[in-house]
């Protein structure tokens, strides 16, 4: 188990690294962050002279051996823009989409798996038909379309919460729902399916037969065997939050790291891009690996695969 | 008939299709005495399962009903049992062993804990961890698991079939039931398997004084165990009688064409012989002699209506008109 999860954590850091380098490419790629740092009509010279300064001269496998060079020392450089150390910029950030991410998160699963199950249970009634009626509309509507919606009934029309902003769990509930949406209905889906699909297996009836109650039959086993594939899409569905983030946080001006990403990247702020990256490549990886280990311990030939 | 330990009694189990009635058990009728074994035989399709399973209520309440009839088990009638009832009955009185062992067995549970899942249910009071495990070890040693201190811990899929099947013997045993319905133990298993199950079978029927339900399509396996038979045709008996009557006077034309399909090495046959035709999906009500498709002497009377049973001899009937007449073995 140990060996495994050494593995798994080295398979990551060399994840985490290739999608650094590929971020450090793409950037250089876009072009050149001395247009807007000067008045326009600025001389060449002394865009050249910016540039020397910021080391944009040098062949870009320097600046790469470098970056990476203080990478390693825990250096991840100074914005243009803000001209501060990228990781105090972050800081806050950070905090801001965690405390909006994470409940998020969490309330996906449990509305996902509880409507899962639900509707696996009510099967072909017209709970079950409401409930992927909902979970198609979340899968379909893009969240920025999905958040605007919100806004205008309980903002617009009803004036119950506000538009943008943060401080109170009112200011949490419109941007929570939106983020939580599209992953609640992929999670809810998929509980439905893989429970239909495990409650036909011969080792439910094998249960019952035991003379254990239906609600034991559901939870100890049918629960149990279905929730093998839904957590592998909760791993997947935590990449698209992070993603989801960025679109969230603009719709409602909420000051996290996802809005923080979209202006570094207009404004071709390099160390502010790649520690941006970094953090979203850290945390997705990292939830996997967390994934890949619980795998284990619901799956027992799995786990034997661990040794 | 007091001594019946199982009563079945008009028994109809109908599908629901969204356009048909099918009629999978129609009219059930038999009962059965403790240590007896009970064979239901019939090819696949022909409602064989449907009666075991309404037995003990495990049916897909969505598409299928007991229609009507009484399964008479303890004073209580099992199809219109609770559920709570049910849950009593199952694994503690009633048992069932099914077709395929691994997937019959919950592929994330160890089968130690699988076993001791029927003892709990089934137990008050607090457990004993240290004597249910031994008690667990007792009953794999029991069913025939080597090393069982060992296997205790081990999953499904580290078993062989064989093993599997035991295990799922040692559940269905662990409370000591009354009657245990074997529906096809050995159809999934390698030959040389099938024939130590059911050896099994027929000595731990004896060591615990069960009744056994076997089900299977192989009349060979039904032959060697059996006390009474059963055979099954489109969902309705269409003979029933003792081993002895069942194989040396078989009065109904499909289960001799059953007999007949049954290799042999004493003749010197250059093709097997196999009953014409397919199984016929039937809707309610049926109006006519199931077999009569198929059936080398069916004439207009058996498509006029469903043929009753004919008395042979004490306890053997059959369900054709031509039962007691000598004109089949010309």
């Amino acid at each position: 188990m140990l060996s495994f999860i050494i593995k798994r954590v080295l398979k990551g850091l060399l994840c985490v690294w290739f999608i650094w380098t590929l971020v450090f490419v793409l950037v250089r790629v876009t072009g050149d962050p001395t247009g807007w740092m000067l008045p326009d009509g600025a001389s060449t010279a002394a865009v050249k002279e910016l540039r020397e300064e910021m080391h944009l001269d040098e062949p870009i496998i320097k600046q790469y051996v470098d970056s990476f060079l203080d990478l390693l020392h825990g250096d991840m450089g100074k914005s243009y823009y803000y001209k501060q150390d990228v990781k105090k910029i972050y800081s806050e950030r950070l905090r801001n989409t965690f405390s909006l991410a994470v409940p998020s998160f969490l309330l996906a699963v449990a509305m996902g798996i509880g409507f899962g199950i639900i509707a696996a249970l009510k099967h072909n009634t017209f709970v079950d038909r409401a409930l992927m009626t909902i979970t198609i509309v979340g899968h379909t509507i893009p969240s920025f379309c999905f958040g605007i919606i919100l806004i205008m009934i309980f903002s617009v029309t009803l004036h119950w919460l506000p538009t943008f902003g943060t401080g109170s769990f009112r200011h949490m509930i419109m941007p929570m729902l939106t983020l939580a949406w599209g992953p609640m209905s992929s999670i809810a889906r998929l509980t439905r399916g893989s429970l239909l699909d495990v409650m036909t297996k011969e080792y439910i009836d094998g249960a019952r037969m035991k003379g254990l109650s239906e609600r034991k039959v559901m939870v100890k086993h049918a629960l149990r065997n279905s929730l093998i594939s839904v957590v592998t899409v909760m791993g997947v569905q935590v990449g698209h939050m992070i993603s989801g983030a960025v679109v969230v946080e603009t719709v409602f001006s909420w000051p996290g790291m996802g809005q923080m990403l979209v202006n570094s990247a207009k404004q071709r702020d390099f160390p502010t891009v790649q520690y941006g990256i970094l953090l979203v490549a850290f945390s997705v990886t990292f939830v996997n690996i967390l994934v890949d280990i619980s795998y284990g311990f619901l799956n027992p030939k799995i786990r034997e695969s661990f040794k | 008939m007091d001594d019946n330990i199982i009563e079945v009694r008009g028994l109809k189990t109908y599908y629901y299709t969204a356009t048909k009635v099918i009629p999978a058990a129609d009219d059930i009728n038999f009962s059965m005495k403790r240590g007896e074994v009970l064979g239901i035989v019939g090819e696949s399709g022909c409602g064989k399962t449907t009666v075991a399973r309404s037995l003990v209520g495990l049916i897909n309440r969505q598409n299928t009903r007991i229609e009507a009839g009484e399964i008479l088990f303890e004073g209580i009638d099992l199809a219109k049992a609770t559920p709570k009832q049910l849950e009593h009955i199952r694994g503690n009185k009633i048992s069932m062993i099914f077709q395929d062992p691994f997937v019959s067995l919950s592929p994330v549970y160890t089968v130690g804990n699988q076993i001791a899942e029927v003892m709990r249910a089934h137990s008050t009071g607090k457990v004993d961890k240290k004597k249910e495990r031994e008690t667990i070890i007792e009953l794999m040693r029991k069913v025939g698991i080597p090393s069982p201190e060992l296997r205790i811990k081990d999953y499904a899929y580290q078993l062989s079939g064989g093993m599997q099947q035991r295990i799922m013997i040692a559940i269905a045993l662990a409370c000591r039931p009354d009657i245990l319905i074997a529906d096809e133990p050995t159809t999934a298993l390698d030959v040389t398997v099938q024939a130590q199950v059911l050896e099994l079978i027929r000595n731990l029927k004896d060591e615990f004084s069960m009744s056994v339900i076997l089900i299977s399509h192989n009349l060979g396996i039904v032959a060697n165990m059996c006390d009474r038979i059963l055979v099954m045709y489109g969902g309705v008996v269409v003979e029933e009688g003792s081993c002895y009557d069942i194989f040396k006077n078989p009065r109904h034309p499909y289960t001799r064409g059953l007999l007949m399909a049954i290799p042999s090495l004493k003749e010197d046959r250059e093709e097997l012989f196999s009953i014409p035709g397919t199984v016929p999906t039937f809707t309610a009500p049926v109006s006519t002699c199931r077999f009569a498709d198929r059936c080398p002497h069916a004439c207009d009377r058996c498509r006029e209506k469903e043929p009753d049973f004919v008395d042979i001899g004490p306890g053997h009937r059959a369900r054709c008109i031509f039962a007691d007449k000598e004109v089949l073995n010309a």
